[in-house]
């Protein structure tokens, strides 16, 4: 009887089964185990409010722990049949016990390896809990090291291809075998080869590079003594650097608007990070759509800080970005945060793919992999034949300044034992907004050093991002190297929040901009420029129409000395505690924000929209001078600074200088008159009777 | 290993789900019919008008040794235009600030510049400049939205004393904005609320600007048969060039019409080609027609309407008609024959009761289910926020036409803008609810129609059109009325005879018959169309009265159970209970939720009302306590029949023609043995009381301390983790909920 084929097949393909069940029962076992260890009790620390509002969404929390768990069993199953292979190939007799060991060896080594490469996602797991588990992780991450890791996992792969080469050589050297080796050498040459780069693509085209929180006085050519721009350096060299760029609010998603529209935020509604349905489709003449009718193909490639990219609508054709934040995507990052393994096997580039919330973990932003999406785009741009805008936005500069191995100890002292090794701790930093209380000035210093080193990691891409550009040889090409604000980094009277005040200076509001191209006399440009002339300055580069009524003047045209520009401040989050003593207060987040029904988005409720625009601080700049404006219950508070003599902004000279004083206040009153939010008068209703 | 096997696939398929799950796109917002509410994803806008002031004064003549400043204001009648006045610091007593009106002849005389001026004043006066602040600066300014009457030929604006501290005079066009795009400074100036005349009346409608050179374009999913409604006017009180108003769906033109300035909205239905669920482009353009002067036109609440079997809605709020003068309710005389007969052919509530003493904050509350604390509005004047959903709001987002016909005295006409159509009705001359209900019936066959008529005839004044149908033969004082100078002069017991207060009473009795014949001939007419048995009749009242009881003849102001104890009848030929009575007690906000399930809408979260439509089918319905908020410091609450009324604060409550009212610090009724809520038994039952008043002081609390829209999207404690991680929170944010909401 024919009882033989399919017992034969099958039992060969048992003992592979059997090798996947067991490393996805082991880890999934492991998995279990950490969901018990580390979510738990988080969850069961959760207020009876909290777990009511957690109970919407309880069915996606299920579905993503599932999908977390199926996750996790395929790459176990994954481990368990390489284990597998690995012992087959050494000759040994692949019992249960070696398969699972190997198998949770393999697992384990992944694990460390992304470890020793990003440090800052198990930072919270290992160096903050100190102890032995600190001890492991600098061991493993500065002792160790991602370098050393993989030469060792490399080294010994090597040596187990020489052993089972030897062991199965006469197998091997069979024909099947020889064929279906040489392929696979074949294709793995092919793929190493550099590819040629070509560019289809005719007219000028425009490529900004830009990242988060951006301080141009920490580059090495500015000042800093430790090495953070090499690359950008080069390129400013032969491209004209705006010394004094004041972006009109330090807030990435309002800083965005006026860049990408020219004009102040009170012109296009959106005045903080939670702008409402209404004020997300940009109905102004943005950049990317004045473009497009001129035939360019935009897009915009972006990490964590980019999400609004899809939340507020400018008019790419494409964006490459996490999808737009909502409730369900903060409950993910939740649990997909505390758990080990989720972190080691889905938090790198493909596992993004399968997991995008993996994308918006702040510590989690591994410029390098953004650089492969910003190529891929650049690809998929030069194979058409229209120029095109592009646009790069690095998030790793952006707090919690945790860029990966090798710079996130680039410049940190190797004796530091706070809770900010590989990233900034914000949490540990509790009633900081009292700003009288500073951290230890170990602490600063390991935080003004992992903001260099997410600097360095931000150059380093800079680097490779100039290298491909040049590859290609075009030379009509428009290059932009700016940011979205800059950052406090404890100047005094600061702490390192951007755009919540005017203190310490201008280091917040104050970004780079750098401009390369045909047309374009490298050089520096002195005068004051604000971040509504970004869209007006490339569309002259570009010598198209710059539309009316712009706020924004172009760079590359003379402007006037005296010019003046202006500023506001955004949202605070914390309550009056967190407010500067003597401003209007509004409450803390959670009556001051909202869900939005439809979008789940967090926004900020209609009912405080008045308040909080009024409550808002203003700065008008002219020169070296900045006069601030803060209201107040009764007559608002005037100061002004000369940030050329001073600064960090200490010395209040408005009584030294009343006419400066006087002129100034005269327009920043004017520019504020045209903010139709502010309550400088109460909105209209009809209270009284209405006698026809 | 079967086992095994399953095992895995078990594993894996739920895995597979779960991955599925979580990377399935999110849905997308549902999109309102109404094109407004759409207009923040409008594929294209028209650049909003920019539009100068009508008048920017910054110097000023001397006014020392003179009386006032006088200001000529060269603004049209009945345009709407708003006034600011800003003055610099002043030691003395604020100067006054009034506007007046002069006719072509006085303003001739006048001249166009501001001098000083002594004596009589020319023209009439309409008003103060109110709404004053202190502006950040320093300097204090007072503003004023105002219109010129249909006679004037220029305003005039006079300020005494300290005229020399007037810094700057401001006249603009008043936009009357929707109140509800605050934060998009393109889309809120393209929206605004203006009154035309309609065929029944005088309508206010929300609309969008239209200007010649202006396009609006939307992406709309059609559905069943739909078509596309809008009125076609001019802003308010504009007299200018006429406007070409062309619409399209995708290439094809639906209208092409040039309507004049002639104050009258013209009504479009325009049918839309295409299959439910196809998506298609609909085109709002506006174009020059010669002519001269400003083309002002509006394209006012564009929307995309669908046959639906949804059932009409005919809510009728009497103001201020106690239930136990009804017929139904037990009263010996015969006052709501109507009322009765509806009440026997649908279900009654013996124990509804109001959450308001006042008709603003009552009517407030029964449109947004929620308490008055919550809902922001406990006195007159008070607006509720933005974000708060409304029973027209949430009908209209599920296709639903929506109509309110009220005395806009008593409903400003921009707290209406929830209402696709707001039309001004008078019980007292024409037209009438039933002129307006007219013209909606032939609609309510196939459109799903709520319309809201407020009818006044049982409110002070009391003219009834039968004075003595119930006290034939009397002769004295408030024989024919009780005008509203009798109600301001009279207003304790002691100022009128038990037997006049018997006639007024008899009064008030006559103006329910009036009110009920007007309910008859609305319902007649609705019969007439047959459209009665696809429509749900909501009889109620916004509040009681106090006829000759606690303290006033006829007046409203505290929470007694003769102010707080309304009819509620609900009748639905042929889908609800008939005859039924239910005796258990509920609330006038319970009306909210009730009508989103008959009507199949899903109710928002967090309301403080409950549906009541299971014990519209026969259901028993527990009993359980309604509470009312007079005025913010008198407060009431019933548990079965007992009444407790407190004033914590020791308030009292002053009118402004002197009729003071005050309730004492705790008041107790008990209904089953008296009925009529007037002995009050907190003295004797002391520790009743006691329990009672602690019990709603329990609940005040647990109102202050949610915030209104606290449910309706509470962010949660992952959102402030990822905002602390992302550095955007500095340390704990203050956990404590501010008391104080923002209020205008």
């Amino acid at each position: 009887m024919s009882s033989h084929p399919p017992a034969s097949r099958v039992s060969r393909a048992l003992p592979w089964l059997e090798a996947a069940g067991l490393g996805a029962g082991l880890l999934l076992a492991v998995h279990l185990l950490s969901l018990g260890a580390f979510l738990l009790p988080a969850w069961r620390q959760l207020t009876g409010q909290v777990r009511d509002e957690m109970s919407a969404l309880t069915t996606h929390i299920l579905g993503f722990q599932a999908a977390l768990v199926l996750g996790v069993v395929l790459v176990g199953a994954l481990c368990g049949v390489a284990a597998r292979v690995l012992l087959l190939g050494l000759g040994l007799r692949p019992s249960r016990l070696r398969v699972a060991g190997l198998g949770a060896l393999l697992a384990a080594a992944q694990v460390a390896r992304t470890i020793a490469h990003r440090p800052a996602l198990f930072e919270d797991m290992l160096w903050r809990m100190g102890g032995l588990r600190a001890h492991f992780q600098v061991a493993l991450v500065e002792g160790l090291g991602e370098r050393n890791l993989d030469l060792l996992l490399l080294g010994l792969g090597a040596a187990w291809a020489v052993a089972a080469l030897v062991r199965h050589h006469r197998l091997l050297l069979g024909r099947k075998a020889l064929f279906t080796g040489g392929a696979v050498l074949l294709v793995a040459l092919a793929s190493a080869l550099p590819m040629r780069s070509t560019s289809q693509s005719k007219g000028r085209s425009i490529i900004i590079l830009a990242a988060d929180s951006l301080r141009p006085d920490r580059f090495t050519s500015e000042g800093n003594p430790r090495d953070t721009t090499p690359h950008l350096d080069a390129l400013r060299s032969k491209s004209l650097w705006v010394a004094n760029h004041f972006v009109p609010i330090a807030s990435t998603t309002a800083s965005w608007t006026s860049l990408l529209t020219g004009v102040y935020p009170h012109r296009h509604g959106i005045r903080d990070l939670f702008p409402r349905a209404e004020v997300s489709n940009v109905l102004l003449p943005t950049l990317p759509s004045v473009l497009a009718a001129q035939g360019y193909n935009t897009a915009v490639v972006s990490d964590y800080a980019g999400e609004m990219f899809n939340r507020v609508r400018y008019g790419f054709d494409v964006v490459d970005a996490p999808p737009e934040t909502s409730v369900e995507v903060f409950a993910d990052r939740e649990s997909f945060q505390r758990l080990p393994l989720a972190l080691a096997f889905f938090s790198g580039p493909l596992g993004q793919r399968l997991f995008p919330v993996a994308r918006y973990l702040p510590v989690n932003a591994d410029p390098s992999v953004l650089t492969g999406r910003v190529l891929a785009q650049l690809e998929r741009l030069e194979a058409s034949d229209k120029p095109f805008l592009l646009v790069a936005f690095y998030s790793v500069t952006h707090a919690p300044f945790a860029p990966p191995m090798p710079d996130a100890n680039a410049y940190t002292r190797p004796d530091y034992t706070g809770s900010s090794r590989y990233s900034y701790e914000l949490q540990q930093l509790n009633d900081l907004a009292r700003v009288s209380d500073r951290p230890a000035d170990t602490d600063i210093e390991q935080i003004r050093a992992l903001y260099d080193g997410s600097l360095r990691a931000f150059d380093r891409e800079v680097g490779r991002l100039v290298e491909r550009l040049e590859a290609d040889g075009v030379q009509d090409r428009l290059l932009v190297v700016t940011g979205d604000h800059g950052e406090n980094l404890f100047e005094p009277g600061t702490t390192t929040e951007h755009g919540k005040w005017f203190e310490g200076g201008d280091a917040a509001n104050r970004t780079a901009l750098l401009l390369q191209g045909p047309g374009i006399t490298p050089g520096i440009r002195e005068g004051l420029a604000s971040g509504v002339d970004l869209m007006p300055t490339l569309l002259d580069a570009l010598q198209l129409e710059v539309p009316e009524g712009l706020d924004g003047r172009s760079l590359l045209q003379p402007l006037p000395e005296d010019r003046t520009v202006f500023a506001e401040t955004t949202l605070w989050l914390g309550g009056p505690r967190s407010q500067p003593p003597g401003a209007l207060t509004y409450p803390a987040l959670l009556e001051l924000l909202e869900v939005e029904p439809g979008t789940h988005a967090l926004v900020l409720k209609r009912s405080w929209m008045d308040r909080t625009v009024t409550a808002k601080l203003r700065a008008a700049r002219r020169g070296p001078w900045e006069l601030v404006y803060m209201p107040t219950n009764e007559s608002p508070r005037w100061r002004l600074f000369d940030l050329k003599a001073d600064p960090h902004a200490q010395r209040d000279l408005s009584s030294e200088h009343p006419d400066v004083t006087a002129s100034l206040r005269a327009e920043l009153l004017r520019w504020m008159e045209q903010d139709p939010l502010r309550w400088l008068d109460a909105r209209e209703h009809l209270v009284y009777r209405e006698e026809q | 290993m079967m086992r095994a096997r399953m095992l895995v696939l078990l594993v894996l398929l739920a895995g597979a789900l779960g991955l599925a799950f979580t990377l399935r796109p999110h849905a997308a917002p549902p999109t309102s019919p109404r094109l407004i509410d759409a207009l923040a994803n409008a594929l294209e806008v028209p650049a909003p008008p920019a539009e100068p002031a009508l008048l920017e004064l910054e110097r000023f003549p001397d006014t020392t040794g003179h009386a006032a400043l006088a200001v000529p204001l060269p603004v049209e009648p009945v345009r709407g235009f708003v006034l600011r006045v800003r003055m610099a610091p002043t030691d003395g007593p604020r100067p006054a600030i009034t506007l007046r009106s002069l006719d072509a002849a006085e303003a001739a005389a006048f001249g166009g510049q501001p001098r000083p001026i002594d004596g009589p004043l020319p023209g009439k006066e309409l008003g103060p400049c109110l709404r004053s602040s202190r502006a950040p600066n320093g300097q204090w300014m007072c503003q004023r939205f105002a219109h010129l009457p249909s006679n004037a030929g220029a305003g005039l604006l006079v300020i005494s004393g300290a005229a020399n501290a007037v810094r700057r005079i401001e006249v603009l066009n008043a936009d009357m904005p929707d109140w509800r795009t605050p934060g998009n400074p393109i889309l809120s100036r393209l929206i605004r609320r203006a009154a035309n005349a309609s065929p029944t009346g005088s309508s206010w409608r929300t609309g969008l600007v239209a200007r010649p050179g202006g396009r609006y374009t939307f992406e709309v999913t059609l559905p069943e048969r739909a078509e596309l409604w809008v009125g076609l006017g001019h802003e308010q009180g504009s007299r200018g060039a006429p406007v070409r108003f062309i619409a399209r769906q995708d290439d094809r033109v639906l209208l092409d019409e040039v309507v004049p300035a002639d104050l009258k909205w013209h009504d479009q239905r325009l049918r839309l080609e295409g299959e439910a669920g196809q998506r298609s482009r609909i085109t709002l353009e506006a174009q020059a027609a010669g002519g001269t002067g400003e083309a002002r036109g509006l394209w006012s609440t564009p929307r995309v309407m669908s046959a639906s079997s949804a059932p009409n809605i005919l809510l009728i709020t009497v103001d201020a008609l106690r239930a136990d003068h009804l017929g139904t309710y037990g009263y010996g005389r015969n006052t709501s024959p109507m009322i009765d007969h509806v009440a026997r052919s649908g279900v009654q509530f013996d124990r509804a009761t109001a959450q308001s003493c006042l008709t603003w904050p009552s009517i407030t509350s029964l449109m947004t289910g929620r308490y008055p604390l919550g809902t922001g509005v406990q006195e007159r004047g008070q607006r509720p926020p933005p974000d708060l959903a409304t029973l027209p709001q949430l009908l209209a987002a599920h296709g639903y036409d929506t109509f309110a016909g009220t005395d806009q005295a008593l409903f400003p006409p921009i707290d209406l803008s929830d209402f696709d159509d707001a039309d001004r009705i008078n019980v007292f001359i024409k037209p009438s609810p039933r002129k307006q209900l007219e013209r909606l019936a032939a609609q309510f066959a196939d459109h799903p129609t709520f319309a809201w008529f407020h009818l006044e005839n049982v409110h002070y004044p009391l003219t009834p059109r039968q004075p003595l149908r119930f006290d034939p033969g009397y002769e004295g004082r408030f024989q024919n009325a009780f005008t509203q100078e009798d109600h301001n002069q009279f207003m304790s017991p002691g100022d009128v005879t038990p037997r006049e207060q018997e006639h007024i009473n008899a009064l008030y009795d006559s103006a329910i018959v009036d009110a009920d014949q007007e309910i008859q001939a609305m319902l007649a007419t609705l019969d007439q169309h047959g459209v009665l048995e696809r429509t749900i009749v909501v009889i109620t009242a916004d509040h009681g009265e106090r006829l000759g009881e606690h303290g006033a003849v006829l007046e409203h102001v505290a929470p007694h159970h003769s102010v707080l104890q309304v009819p509620l009848i609900i009748a639905w030929e042929g889908k609800l209970a008939v005859g039924q009575r239910i005796p258990s007690r509920v609330q006038l906000i319970d009306v909210f939720p009730t009508l989103l399930s008959l009507a199949g809408v899903p109710h928002p979260p967090g309301l403080d009302g409950r549906d009541l439509s299971p014990a519209l089918r026969g259901e028993p319905l527990p009993d359980v306590p309604a509470y009312a908020d007079c005025k913010g410091y008198f407060f009431a609450r019933y548990q079965g029949d007992e009444l407790v009324i407190i004033n914590p604060e020791g308030k009292e409550s002053v009118l402004s023609y002197g009729l003071r009212t005050t309730v004492k610090p705790r008041e107790l009724y008990d209904l089953a043995k008296d009925p009529s809520g007037q002995r009050d038994i907190a003295g004797e039952e002391s520790a009743r009381a006691e329990a009672a008043s602690t019990a709603l002081r329990a609940e005040l609390e647990r109102w202050k301390r949610r915030s209104t829209t606290a449910e309706q999207g509470h962010i949660g404690q992952a959102a402030i983790e990822a905002l602390q991680q992302a550095g955007y929170l500095q340390g704990t944010p203050d956990p404590e909920v501010e008391t104080a909401r923002p209020r205008e």
